[in-house]
């Protein structure tokens, strides 16, 4: 393990309870269907019945006549396609597909597809009103499976659609948006002479993020043009840019405020609602509140992509791994874009394997668009190359973490995007994993213990932080990135440490985008590593300028001053505590004290993760039962303990989801036949064992605590993890998810 | 003169690119006119989607020096969730 | 707009009054599926009639040897019956396998009938106990066997302006156990992917004397299956006996493929959760004799 002695930290990695902690307990918080302005309007959204159709034309005259209702809009109130596109130039296709999503034009692309939107004094008028509005629709041939999407005669969603990345340009569309391929060496030659080869075919369903808070904003435009939006999002920054950039408005004239969010997990990285609400509230010069039902949310906001995987891979007779043959094809949604690079790269990002050819396919298909999920592109394809990794080390008699161990990445071997890796810690999570208990436990009958690996690059990218000091010299931070997993409390434990002051006297929160400078989506699992190195500059500035305040009283040089315990310090000098400082900064010593620090980090380095999991598959019903789990990561530096844990648990969670039940399941019609809690089936609480967690601590050298992301690796590896487990507790090897008790069932019945 | 490694992604997006070879520059700034200047709409693709590496090591600030031999790694972002 | 109405009646005649008069009136018990329906637009009543502030349509009453359960009671005020869950456990337990105990402290099995969805979890449980419901109309009262009851998915027996007053279930029988099962692929909050019941009397020789096997979840409604049962009589319940019973159970499934499972699985989950079932209510049966 990490043979580097902890650092003498007084705060970081300590566990002290998160400053909105209170407000949610008590139900204080305001989530984003909470927020109420005065004179506010209530809207709705009308949505296509449809999974694939033309809309010919939309009659909206008998919904504006209704009493109380204030404001109609319908996709031909967007900016036009062309205008966007003169604006933007060539990086106008993502935000024209977002535009589109947020409202069909002249097609519906799926089930749910918003086509329209009213605003009145009520929500039941607002709904009564949607049932007044005419659309002629000409219903279109539908698809919604990948392998049918990309057959030859499937119905084409957008006749603009070539296929990038082919040898020669295609002539005709189709919905196929990409073939990507990266390789090296000779796969063909290599598997030739493998000792051991795994391959076949592996599938998951798409799934969605199911966080509990739906989306919902509150819009408010002034004649002027000037633009208030509330709204619970991972980014109030991306709100305001998506917004303005769809509507072509100038950025400066919105101001977004960011209201507690109720889970994220990569589906609120994008805009839905605040376009339409924005619109609505234009034409009616007051504030709208768009909030969907949890119907909408699983109809049309983004699940995770499906996929299908085929592939081989191969190993000596050591179990050293010689050559992989990956081909994936992701189901994007309406809308390009599945994260097909993320899941190329991260497919064997784990292992050294000279040999590789990975295809990818990036395909839409008439379903809700797809969006981030944690990880977003890992899990699928890593189900897959881990179950193949399960299967070799039966072939070779070789014990799984053994096998994994002889492959492992080290830092800077080639990475999978031609950089090398970084501080990837691989090695000493597998070596953990083998030295738990849980590894060495007897296992009872019917069970069966998988395990698997994952690899996420996390990142950085650009992030603004003030740090105040009051007159009392207590700490306010202020950043722009939303708290989605206990950040205010990550925070203000890193100023607190380099200030040298206890948490308590450290507060933090987000602001509004008119209120910090510009931050990116807690996204990437950047936040505590890049919006923290924000902190911890700023913190430093307020640092340096405490001593040369204190260096002007005492009439020294700066440089004879430290700083230590939260009080300036020099050789003679009675200590002068922060306290002090601040007390006398208002009157004689050079006024306020506070630094703004912007940084734009890219030197951020990958999570790694292995789990352990044990199933129990009953030998009559099939129902698997996850009887044991343990999830060991590299977290590099965990500023809070908890926090980070609870995101190993959350990730481990959702990851058993996605193994177990969760997926959208399509009737006949296109439409989703599963679009709530009780029948997307998600985990209960009872449905799980406690997950227990290991942190290694391997810290990141360009981060001044050593942190890591935590938020992604955790889900990358539970899908191999339970179906490794159940295909051992089962004596079949399951290559679909969700493995539901009709498919273990089932898998078990074809074997006979 | 530096050396430019185009990934497959990158590749996906200007299939055409692939022989780009050596490409004179001070920094990433006048990399990114130049290769703009030989593939049509490269530059905007570059400001919008790309990430670099110099020499094996990630590259934020494109004002960043380029050596006689510097080897540039062009990547796409990887979004995150 | 059209805005539907909402009524408190006190007693069973203005009740029935009430429905006799809003002819689109729908009766709100728990509202666990109502309201449910009401939001997502599957159900537009004109107006809501709600029995739980009738006087005497909540709580369970001794009615002879037997039990009369008021159409208002909530699954949760079942388990504190002691003798009703000493008599019919499997009853009580299948009424508290419903949603989770927020859903029960509201749901009531009445509703759980009416609803009629081919997976309601206290049906199997009521139909192979035997259980009957109070039915009251515009033509006075009547009785009729829970079986009788559902005519297929959210179709009941009912006459215009009729509701259920009362679940009735008779006394145990000497020797008498049941016992009802569900499959869900998670432990809770989860639709039956099948379910099963079974009630059953063991005689003085250990003997089965009678048998009823009900299954939930795999055909439009829930079903008695006569030939599971008979399957039962005269055996001590042994492997044979359970083996006969379950196939039989599986050739009366007329299940469908959907969101919550196979038609193949649901097949084989109604052998597996008949069997399971039997030898839970042969155990309760050996200790009642
Ligand atoms: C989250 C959740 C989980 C659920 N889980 C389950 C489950 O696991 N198993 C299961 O079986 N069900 C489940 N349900 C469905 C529901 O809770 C049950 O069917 C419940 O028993 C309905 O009872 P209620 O009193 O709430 O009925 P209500 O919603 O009040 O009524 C249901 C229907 O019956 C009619 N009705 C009610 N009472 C009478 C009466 N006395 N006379 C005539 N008509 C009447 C109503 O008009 C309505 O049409 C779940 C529901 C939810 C929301």
């Amino acid at each position: 393990m990490n043979d580097m002695s902890a650092p003498p930290y007084k705060v970081v990695g300590t566990r002290p309870v998160r400053p909105d902690g209170v407000d949610k307990v008590t139900g204080k918080a305001v989530f984003g269907p909470d927020f109420a302005a005065s004179g506010m309007l209530h809207g709705a959204v009308l949505r296509s019945p449809h999974p694939h159709a033309r809309i010919r034309a939309i009659d909206t005259s008998k919904a504006a006549a209704l009493p109380g209702v204030r404001a109609v809009v319908t996709g031909a109130d967007f900016p036009t396609l062309e205008s966007l596109t003169m604006a933007l130039g060539e990086s106008s296709g993502d935000v024209l597909d977002i535009a589109r999503n947020c409202m069909a034009l002249d097609k519906a692309l799926y089930e749910g597809h918003a086509v329209a939107a009213v605003a009145a004094t009520s929500t039941l008028i607002a709904r009564e009103a949607l049932q007044l509005i005419a659309v002629d629709y000409e219903v279109l041939p539908h698809v919604i499976g990948i392998e049918e999407a990309m057959a030859a005669d499937a119905p084409v969603l957008h006749d603009t659609l070539f296929t990038k990345g082919l040898d020669a340009t295609p002539d005709k569309p189709s919905n196929v948006a990409t073939r990507f391929v990266m390789a090296n060496g000779d796969v063909e030659s290599a598997l030739a002479g493998a000792a051991a080869v795994a391959s076949g075919r592996f599938t998951t369903a798409p799934v969605h993020q199911g966080y509990i808070e739906p989306h919902a904003c509150v819009a408010s435009v002034n004649a002027d043009g000037q633009t208030q939006i509330w709204a619970s999002s991972q980014g109030a920054f991306m709100i305001r840019s998506l917004t303005a950039t769809i509507l072509g408005m100038p950025i400066s004239d919105i101001r977004v405020t960011p209201l507690e969010i109720g889970g994220g997990f990569g589906g609120k990285t994008t805009v839905y609602l605040e376009p339409v609400a924005v619109l609505l509230s234009r034409k009616c010069g007051l504030p709208v509140r768009l909030v969907m039902t949890r119907d909408e949310v699983f109809r049309a906001s983004g699940p995770a992509p499906g996929s299908v995987v085929d592939l081989r891979i191969g190993a000596d007779k050591d179990g050293k791994l010689v050559a992989a043959d990956i081909e994936f094809r992701n189901s994007a949604g309406a809308f390009p874009g599945s994260s097909v690079h993320a899941t190329a790269m991260c497919s064997l990002a784990c292992y050294r394997i000279a040999n590789f050819r990975v295809t990818g396919w990036d395909v839409v298909s008439n379903m809700p668009s797809s969006a981030a999920y944690r990880a977003p592109g890992a899990p699928p394809v890593v189900f897959a190359v881990e179950s193949a990794l399960d299967e070799i080390a039966m072939q070779l008699g070789l014990d799984p973490i053994d096998l994994r161990l002889r492959n492992a990445v080290r830092p800077g071997d080639p990475g999978p995007m031609g950089m090398p890796h970084g501080p990837v810690a691989l090695v000493e999570c597998l070596e953990a994993a083998k030295a738990h208990p849980h590894w060495t436990a007897p296992l009872a009958p019917r069970h069966g213990r998988g395990v698997a690996a994952g690899f996420w690059p996390n990142y950085g990218g650009q992030s603004t932080a003030t740090v105040s000091v009051a007159e009392d010299g207590t700490i306010t931070v202020v950043t722009g990135s939303p708290d989605i997993g206990g950040s205010r409390a990550s925070m203000a434990m890193m100023a607190a440490e380099v200030l040298g002051l206890p948490y308590e006297a450290v507060r933090c929160i987000v602001a509004d985008t008119a209120s910090i400078g510009f931050s990116m989506v807690t996204g990437g699992s950047r936040t505590t590593f890049a919006t923290g190195k924000a902190v911890v500059e700023a913190s430093e500035a307020v640092v340096a300028t405490l001593r040369a305040r204190a260096a002007a009283i005492w009439g020294i040089e700066d440089d004879a001053v430290t700083w230590q315990g939260g009080a300036a310090q020099a050789a003679g000098q009675e200590p002068l505590t922060i306290k002090a400082i601040a007390a006398k900064a208002g009157q004689s010593a050079g006024g306020t004290i506070a630094a703004e620090a912007t940084v734009n980090p890219l030197d951020y380095a990958a999570g790694l993760a292995v789990h352990i999991c044990d199933t129990e598959v009953d030998p009559e019903t099939r129902q698997v039962r996850v009887a044991r789990y343990t999830a060991v990561q590299d977290v590099g530096r965990a500023i809070h303990p908890s926090y980070v844990e609870g995101q190993m648990q959350g990730g481990a969670v959702q990851g058993i989801g996605w193994a177990l039940n969760e997926g959208y399941v399509h009737d006949a019609g296109g439409r989703v036949a599963n679009a709530g809690f009780l029948d997307y089936r998600m985990p209960v609480a009872s449905d799980l064992p406690m997950i227990d967690t290991v942190m290694i601590e391997v810290p990141n050298p360009a981060h001044p605590f050593g942190v890591k992301g935590v938020g992604e690796a955790p889900i990358v590896p539970p899908l191999g993890a339970v179906a490794n487990a159940v295909s051992r507790a089962a004596g079949v090897r399951l290559r679909d998810l969700p493995m539901s008790p009709d498919r273990v069932h089932a898998a078990i019945a074809a074997k006979g | 003169m530096a050396r430019v490694l185009l990934t497959p992604a990158v590749l996906a997006e200007f299939p055409g690119a692939a022989e780009t070879g050596a490409v004179e520059a001070v920094n990433l700034f006048q990399l990114v006119r130049e290769l703009d200047a030989r593939f049509p709409c490269m530059g905007p693709w570059c400001d919008a989607r790309a990430a670099f590496a110099v020499d094996g090591v990630s590259a934020p600030d494109w004002s960043q020096r380029l050596g006689p031999d510097s080897e540039v790694l062009i990547i796409t972002r990887i979004a995150g969730g | 707009m059209t805005t539907a109405t909402y009524h408190a009646p006190a007693s069973l005649s203005e009740a029935l009054g009430l429905l006799a008069a809003h002819p689109g009136a729908q009766v709100l018990a728990g509202g666990t599926d109502l309201i449910v329906q009401v939001r997502a637009g599957r159900a537009a009543p004109s107006a809501f009639i709600d029995i739980k502030t009738i006087a005497g349509l909540t709580g369970v009453r001794r009615s002879g040897e037997g039990f009369a359960i008021g159409a208002a009671t909530p699954c949760t005020a079942l388990l504190k019956d002691a003798a009703l869950c000493a008599a019919w456990p499997g009853v009580v337990e299948a009424a508290n396998l419903i949603g989770s105990v927020q859903v029960r402290n509201r749901a009531t099995m009445g509703g759980n009938l009416c609803n009629a969805s081919p997976a309601a979890d206290s049906v199997p449980a009521l139909i192979a106990a035997g259980a009957t419901c109070l039915i009251a109309g515009p033509q006075g009262e009547r009785e009729v066997a829970v079986t009788d009851l559902p005519q297929g998915p959210g179709r009941v027996a009912l006459q215009p302006g009729e509701l259920i007053v009362e679940l009735r279930l008779p006394a145990r029988p000497m020797g008498g156990g049941d016992a009802y099962l569900r499959g869900i692929p998670r432990s809770e909050m989860d639709i039956a992917v099948a379910g099963a019941g079974v009630a059953l009397v063991l005689g003085a020789d250990g003997l089965c004397t009678a048998a009823r096997v009900a299954l939930g979840a795999v055909a439009p409604t829930a079903l008695l299956v006569p030939e599971a049962g008979a399957a039962l009589v005269g055996t001590r319940i042994d492997d044979a006996a359970l083996t006969r019973m379950a196939a039989a159970a599986q050739a009366a499934c007329k299940p469908i493929d959907d969101k919550r499972g196979t038609a193949v699985y649901r097949i084989h989950m109604a052998g597996v959760l008949a069997r399971r079932a039997a030898l839970i209510a042969r155990d309760r049966a050996e200790n009642n004799a």
